[in-house]
């Protein structure tokens, strides 16, 4: 018995290993990402922590500038590399596939522009820096998957779009990258 | 300049809607015990339109009753677009008289909320998704962002409930742990790891919103559950019979009022027009791990 899970142990941190170790190229392009953002923040006008709504647009507006023209030639793929497409892959299956994750699709059909619409909503258009708009609903995230899910810095975050992973950026609201149909089961 | 805007708002406001001028006497089932800590609870308001205006007004009569001086906000704050015209006609306008009297409002964040909003000065967020605070000696709200609870915001609540020494435990958030509507139901996932928390360090009460309604949950596991959505917004009809309702309302928009005092939480609901449709009362949970981590 001792034997059995001393080998699921050894067998589960060589997969972890293994993983890290497939993932490096996206939390490589995920720390880039963060380090044009950080740079972006400093270069927008500054915003207190009480701001009046015309600073959150000013600062903003000035992100989007800003980091579209440090990511000219963004596009698709270039974050959720075609390595690293499977882990993913894997992980949103273990979590959203099959009777037994039930109650994770409908945490993630919750606020999902998909299912979700309020009137005169639209859908958010899939394409890297596209402004995801403020009158589309956010996904909720099941708490299970987003623990299983590579860890992101402060303000980059995955939300679900229909049956699409997004990496979007809650501060300037542009979509990074996406995986269109990365979740069937949605 | 701002506040001469807020009073000249509060008088048009006050004009368009018929609630605030009404003469009847309002129905006060709070003891309004002097000393005590009075607060209102709203959801899912930021529609801007009149019905957002008329909650608004019957709030700002029983501000003048009650002098309540907290507001806290169950999230979808702003639907349909953030620019500050929206900021001004789905918040400030509507709620303009109690403003302008100094009340003031905590927000959580919604799936129709961006995060940016918690920088907006009015909404008491400080720039943080999640946070606490402790409008009395004895009371701490716990305010979650209940679309993206990952692990370093759960670690965050967990290590603020340890350390807190508040005999009152109050968390929000958007989603329902608990709900009978059709629309949307019981947010299972999330409940899964908030509930053992909210049980472990002592929690007393929880709001929500995101269902368009009112529903009084009876109480589970010793925890008082309140969904408080409707107050702009109202879905007709749905919430489902179950065995969870103690009290339900979804035939007007809605909203309510909390007293505290000592170990007992009064509360009322009100609608728009101003008809009781709950009160009552109960005792807080007693937290001997909390109670303890704070000797």
């Amino acid at each position: 018995m001792k034997f059995l899970l001393a080998a699921t142990l050894l067998i589960s941190s060589i997969l972890c290993a293994a993983d890290d170790v497939r993932l490096k190229p996206f939390n490589d392009a995920v720390a880039k990402y963060a380090a044009i953002q950080k740079t972006a923040v400093a270069k927008a006008p500054a915003l207190p922590k009480e701001a009046t709504p015309e600073q959150i647009v000013a600062q903003e507006n000035s992100l989007v500038a800003t980091i579209r023209l440090a990511r000219p030639r963004a596009k698709q793929g270039d974050v959720f590399t075609p390595a690293v497409l499977p882990i993913f892959q894997k992980i949103i299956k273990d979590y959203l596939s099959g009777s037994v994750n039930k109650e994770n699709r409908d945490t993630a059909k919750q606020g999902n522009p998909k299912y979700q619409k309020e009137k005169g909503e639209k859908d958010p258009v899939m394409k890297v820096s596209a402004i995801y708009p403020k009158s589309a609903s956010l996904s909720s995230v099941p708490p299970g998957l987003l623990a299983a899910l590579p860890v992101l810095p402060m303000h980059i975050e995955y939300r679900f779009v229909g049956s699409t992973l997004v990496l979007w950026d809650n501060l300037s609201n542009l979509i990074i990258d996406y995986i269109p149909g990365a979740a069937p089961s949605l | 300049m701002k506040r001469t805007f807020l009073f000249a708002t509060a008088i048009v406001v006050s004009f368009l809607t018929p609630w605030a001028r009404s003469a009847d006497p309002l129905e006060l089932k709070l003891p309004n015990t002097k000393g005590s800590f009075r607060f209102a609870v709203i959801g899912d308001t930021g529609t801007g339109d009149q019905r957002q205006r008329d909650v608004g007004a019957m709030l700002e009569r029983y501000r003048e009753a009650t002098e309540f001086e907290t507001v806290v906000m169950m999230g979808d704050n702003l639907y349909g677009g953030e620019s500050p015209k929206d900021f001004r006609d789905k918040f400030e306008v509507p709620y303009a008289p109690l403003l302008s009297k100094g009340v003031k409002f905590y927000a959580t964040l919604g799936n129709h909320d961006n995060p940016n909003q918690s920088s907006y000065e009015k909404f008491n967020m400080k720039g943080q998704r999640y946070y606490t605070f402790r409008p009395r000696d004895g009371i701490r709200f716990f305010v979650l962002d209940s679309t993206y609870l990952d692990k370093k915001e759960l670690d965050w609540l967990e290590k603020e409930l340890s350390v807190s020494g508040s005999e009152w435990k109050i968390a929000y958030f958007h989603h329902p742990l608990y709900s009978s509507g059709e629309t949307h139901g019981s947010a299972i996932e999330i409940r899964k790891v908030l509930e053992p928390l909210f049980l472990k360090y002592g929690v007393s009460l929880v709001l929500s919103g995101h269902e368009h309604f009112y529903e009084r949950i009876k109480p589970q596991k010793g925890i008082q559950y309140f969904v408080v959505g409707g107050s702009a917004k109202v879905r007709k009809g749905d919430i489902q019979k179950t065995d969870l309702t103690a009290k339900g309302y979804d035939s007007d928009n809605s909203f309510m009022l909390c007293e505290i005092d000592k170990d007992t939480l009064y509360f009322q609901a009100i609608s728009r027009t101003g008809i009781t449709i709950d009160s009552g009362s109960f005792e807080r949970v007693d937290a001997p791990k909390a109670q303890s981590a704070a000797q």
